[in-house]
């Protein structure tokens, strides 16, 4: 018997063939031109023809996987597994950040594209992340049968990747960040940054260490708006470059700003470096 | 048998309370969620918001048309063709498509009785990509970019940004579309074959495989254009002059139909719903439906591309399609005029979502029948202001559906139900203002009013086409005021605590989403369901089906 | 003692409802399709209007034929390898579909080397004409999403290794399968049309 889906399916690709095959010729074509996809003979306008065509094969290809499995109907997969009862459907999942670190490395990508190649390949190291990510949980999932045995087991695996990679990454952020930060503030600001910056991890490590039991969103969300605060204080910084660099005669300041221009020994404006 | 039982060996029940992440509310929650139903309300909340935006450049773009032999509130004609281009690439990809698109990513597991929609993680990667993407092809259209200007007078870079972030937003919206299909195909309970999903259920089957195909037919346009433009002088397709020209076939008929294919679907449900009757000849409906799929395959329509000789639109092949595609259109109007002719009685005091879906359902079908005008070769319609007014018949028909099924299926992803009140008089704004908007471009068009090039050819208007602008400039005014207004309605009730006591079925409705809880669960269903009998298995308990769909008596 | 600690494992998985991945999978080679549909209609609608017109399309001797028909044997094979790899995880021979499926992407990335070379030895510039912006637009497309199934063959692959597919789980490698076929006929358009006819 003929199922809903490949009747319907099919039904489409006998359509769109037979359009393709008329508009084949009476947009200019001639001969069997359009049966014999204009090996012999013309065809009018092949975009639309072509596209046609191909659609019809398509919906077509739709209607035959279709019915090679009964509409994939609960019955026929049941049938398949040589069941009862249909198998179990889709369960609900786990909540998941990789998805969202995967749109965020596609969207990257391409604003990289147009605007910047290190853009592009942070970008596209993002999505490598998020597929080699997405693959273990998939893999995981399907362990066992018992979704809180199947998290173990991931994290058991991945942690031992995941906390060190991510605490690099978020101390190259802070290094790269704080450094723009000191470089764009004047001197006497950047001493003061480090001394704010400084003060607040020592002190936050001190609290955390007596107050043990802080509520750990809050501890998470400090922590968050730290991490923004210094990124934001790095853009920031990348944005109004580096402050300009008057290098005394003596070279003191040169040295002190380590811009790797002590062998000349001589004043300049390090102005436009980045 | 009742329509959930005891779990059986194999199709497990999940527990209402059981824990994971998404049961907190917070923004982490919303960052990370899994759950379709959550996707869906954020996709809904999103698009309408996006909705908003573009009604409102509509509306400006309206006024600029009202005096349409100069230039007034934008600075230059490119400035203006952006904002035209803006008002139809966003309605499509930031309103329509996606709203329909959250509706079903809520709904239609719950409609086919699946704890969870197909390959949860890919859906909430549908939902970001599309989030991000639109976010920066509104970026692109902002920053003096968009899909091109016929004086190659934008910035190249921020058209190349459009270009690439509208290629990541329809692909977003593909993964979408391929959950939500994958969902009916093949996570059906037993007994529930494809002849017996619901109508909105089919309907996105239909329309989500026409869109994707069309959508990958669209995204070769887009990446010729691109690549076309970077990096050095563009020899043909990402000229900006030419850009527009190449996609412009995805908001003209016949392809602009195929977005409006699931305001079939929400009419059919709700009509269904809402007349307390099976629909009859339940297998022509699906029929007629299925064909709109073929009917409105707009992606071979390339008229860029067609040999100088020819004129597509004058094409046998194209005539009949537009006349087919009104036929299959009127087909399915009937068959809903007879379920409501045959059971007035039943709907008393018309709920809102039922206003708004029979205006969407009118609308759409007017847009399928003024297509027909437009294609008659002797009417000359062919990019005159009549290809406007099709779409805007298609495109907010569609939306007032769309809209209509937000109320329809508030219960089930918002747990609360809307403001009746306040719903009606958005539908009736949204179906007054849709035909001010649209049925002057149609008589302007007969009065030969060009598209966009009644500016740039320096056009000089008959007074009734400048009169006639102006009833237009005023639906979309009322339009974006409607719509706004639901929107507003909709976060206002999100607001709210949830509503404790809200029945698991406030409108008597036929199909499974109206089984469980308002909301659902997690894994939406306490029990399994059981094996379905009929399309519409609530009903099945009152009075069995027989085999055409009809109840016994 | 060895029954307390069979107690102890979790259940077996629950295998998932079958055709769920294949169908999704089709849907996106629906759309995937669709994409070079309208890239190949146009090339050679745009090549009829050019000839037509009495212009040149493809200087004659830019694409050298040799590599293009090494490389449609190359994927015309390596259906044979994806089939033994369908074949054995049917049989549960995991091991023999794991190779099976490292050959196939062994063949994949010797098509994108060979896709690679070609773009290094046409010296035919992208912006030169529409010929060359459509040429590459095709061919680039095919290399990156070539790149993608070559990734996701080699998961399949390690994954039917760590025993997530078997004879009652055969989904992940057929879905492998269709798209691989799917790049494979792809790739036979792009010889004929592109690297024979130009």
């Amino acid at each position: 018997m003929l199922t809903t889906g490949f009747k319907t399916f099919f039904g489409w690709a006998l359509l769109a063939v037979f359009a393709s095959l008329v508009y084949g010729w009476v947009s200019g074509g001639g001969g069997v031109g359009p049966l014999s996809l204009g090996w012999k003979g013309g065809v009018g306008d092949h975009a639309g023809y072509g596209i046609l065509l191909w659609g019809g094969v398509i919906f077509g290809a739709l209607g035959a996987l279709l019915v090679s499995f009964r509409d994939a109907d609960a019955e026929a997969a049941a049938h398949h597994r040589g069941m009862n009862s249909a198998p179990a459907g889709q369960r609900p999942l786990d909540a998941s950040y990789w998805p969202l670190v995967a749109a965020l490395g596609a969207a990257t990508t391409v604003v990289g594209l147009v605007v910047s190649q290190i853009l592009f390949v942070v970008g596209i190291v993002l999505c490598g992340a998020a597929a080699f990510e997405w693959a273990t949980y998939a893999w995981a999932d399907m362990a066992t049968g018992d979704p809180d045995a199947n998290r173990e087991l991931r994290n058991r695996i991945m942690l031992p990747m995941e906390v060190p990679m991510l605490g690099f990454a978020a101390i190259g952020v802070i290094v790269v960040s704080v450094s723009r930060i000191f470089l764009a503030v004047s001197a006497n600001g950047a001493v003061l940054v480090a001394i704010v910056v400084a003060s607040l991890i020592f002190f936050g490590a001190v609290l955390l260490n007596f107050k043990p039991d802080l509520p750990k969103n809050l501890v998470a969300g400090v922590a968050m708006l730290g991490l923004v605060g210094v990124l934001g204080g790095g853009i920031w910084g990348i944005a109004a470059g580096e402050r300009d660099f008057h290098h005394g005669e003596e070279g003191e300041e040169h040295s002190e700003e380590g811009e790797g221009h002590s062998d000349e020994g001589e004043g300049h404006s390090d102005e436009g470096e980045g | 048998m009742t329509t959930i039982e005891a779990p059986t060996e194999t199709h497990e029940a999940i527990s209402p309370d059981a824990s994971t992440p998404d049961a907190d509310d917070g923004l982490l929650s919303l960052l990370t969620t899994t759950d379709h139903k959550m996707l869906g309300m954020m996709y809904v909340r999103l698009s309408m918001l996006f909705g908003v935006a573009i009604l409102g450049i509509g509306a400006v773009v309206g006024i600029e048309r009202s005096q349409p032999d100069s230039i007034d509130l934008f600075g230059s004609v490119d400035q203006f063709f952006q904002a035209w281009t803006a008002y139809r690439v966003g309605l499509v990809f930031l309103v329509v498509v996606p709203l329909f698109l959250g509706l079903a990513t809520a709904i239609v597991p719950l409609q086919v009785g699946s704890p969870a929609i197909a390959f949860p993680r890919a859906a909430a990667l549908g939902f970001w990509c599309w989030t991000l993407g639109a976010g920066i092809v509104l970026a692109g259209f902002a920053i003096d970019g968009g899909v091109g200007t016929p004086f190659d007078r934008s910035d190249s870079e921020a058209v190349a940004l459009t270009l690439a972030a509208l290629v990541l937003t329809v692909i977003g919206l593909g993964l979408s579309t391929v959950c939500v299909v994958t969902t009916v195909i093949a996570l059906r309970p037993e007994g529930m074959y494809l002849d017996r999903v619901p109508v909105f259920a089919w309907s996105m089957v239909i329309a989500g495989v026409t869109w994707l195909v069309a959508f990958g037919v669209f995204i070769g346009n887009l990446v010729l254009a691109y690549v076309d433009l970077r990096g050095r002088a563009p020899v043909l397709y990402g000229q900006e002059q030419n850009i527009f020209g190449q996609i412009q076939w995805m908001f003209a008929a016949p392809q602009v139909l195929a977005f409006a294919i699931p305001a079939f679907g929400i009419a059919g449900d709700a009509i269904a719903t809402s007349t307390n009757q099976r629909q009859p000849r339940y297998g022509v409906l699906l029929g007629g439906i299925g064909a709109l799929g073929v009917l409105t395959f707009g992606a071979w329509a390339q008229r860029a591309f067609q040999p100088s000789n020819q004129n597509l639109t004058e094409n046998g092949v194209y005539v009949a399609q537009g006349i087919l595609t009104a036929l299959a259109m009127l087909v399915i109007l009937g068959g809903f005029a007879s379920a409501i002719v045959g059971s007035i009685r039943n709907i008393g005091r018309p709920n809102a979502w039922f206003i708004g879906a029979v205006a969407g359902l009118l609308m759409v079908t007017i847009a399928g029948d003024a297509n027909v005008l437009r294609v008659i070769e002797p009417l000359d319609l062919i990019d005159t202001s009549a290809e406007t007014s099709v779409m805007n018949y298609a495109l907010i028909g569609a939306l007032i559906a769309g809209v209509a099924g937000v109320y329809y299926w508030a219960p089930k992803f918002l747990g609360r139900k809307l403001s009746g009140g306040v719903g009606s008089l958005a539908m009736l704004g949204l179906l007054g203002g849709t035909i001010a908007l649209a049925l002057p471009d149609l008589i302007s068009g007969f009065l030969g009013e060009g598209q966009p090039e009644f500016v740039l050819l320096g056009y000089e208007p008959e007074s009734s086409v400048e009169s006639l602008n102006v009833i237009a400039m005023i639906g979309a005014f009322v339009v974006a005021g409607a719509f706004a207004l639901a929107f507003l309605d909709m976060l206002a009730a999100s607001a709210r605590s949830s509503e404790v006591d809200l029945a698991d079925d406030p409108w008597g409705g036929q199909t499974l989403e109206w089984a469980t809880t308002s909301p659902p669960p997690l894994g939406n269903f306490a029990a399994p369901v059981a094996t379905v009998r009929s399309p519409q298995p609530l009903l099945d308990d009152e009075a069995p089906a027989t085999d055409d769909g009809t109840e016994a008596n | 003692m060895a029954t307390a600690e069979m107690l102890d494992l979790p259940p077996a998985p629950v295998v998932p409802r079958p055709r769920t991945l294949v169908v999704g999978t089709a849907l996106g080679c629906a759309a995937v399709a669709g994409f070079f549909a309208a890239l190949i209609s146009i090339y050679v609608g745009q090549r009829q209007q050019t000839l037509g017109a009495g212009e040149t399309w493809i200087p004659s001797g830019t694409i050298e034929l040799t590599p293009g028909v090494f490389m449609w044997f190359t994927s015309l094979l390596s259906i044979v390898w994806m089939q033994w790899a369908i074949y054995a995880i049917a049989r549960d021979i995991r091991k023999h579909a794991f190779v099976a499926l490292s050959l196939v992407a062994i063949f994949g990335i010797s098509m994108i080397n060979q896709t690679a070379y070609y773009f290094v030895d046409m010296d035919f510039p992208v912006d030169t004409n529409a010929a060359s912006t459509l040429l590459y637009t095709i061919v680039g497309s095919h290399m990156v999403l070539m790149i993608v199934v070559v990734v996701a063959a080699v998961f399949v692959g390690l994954r039917t290794l760590a025993g997530n597919y078997s004879s009652r789980n055969t989904d992940g490698l057929v879905s492998v399968a269709l798209i691989w076929y799917l790049m494979v006929a792809i790739y036979t358009a792009i010889w004929y049309i592109i690297y024979v006819t130009k």
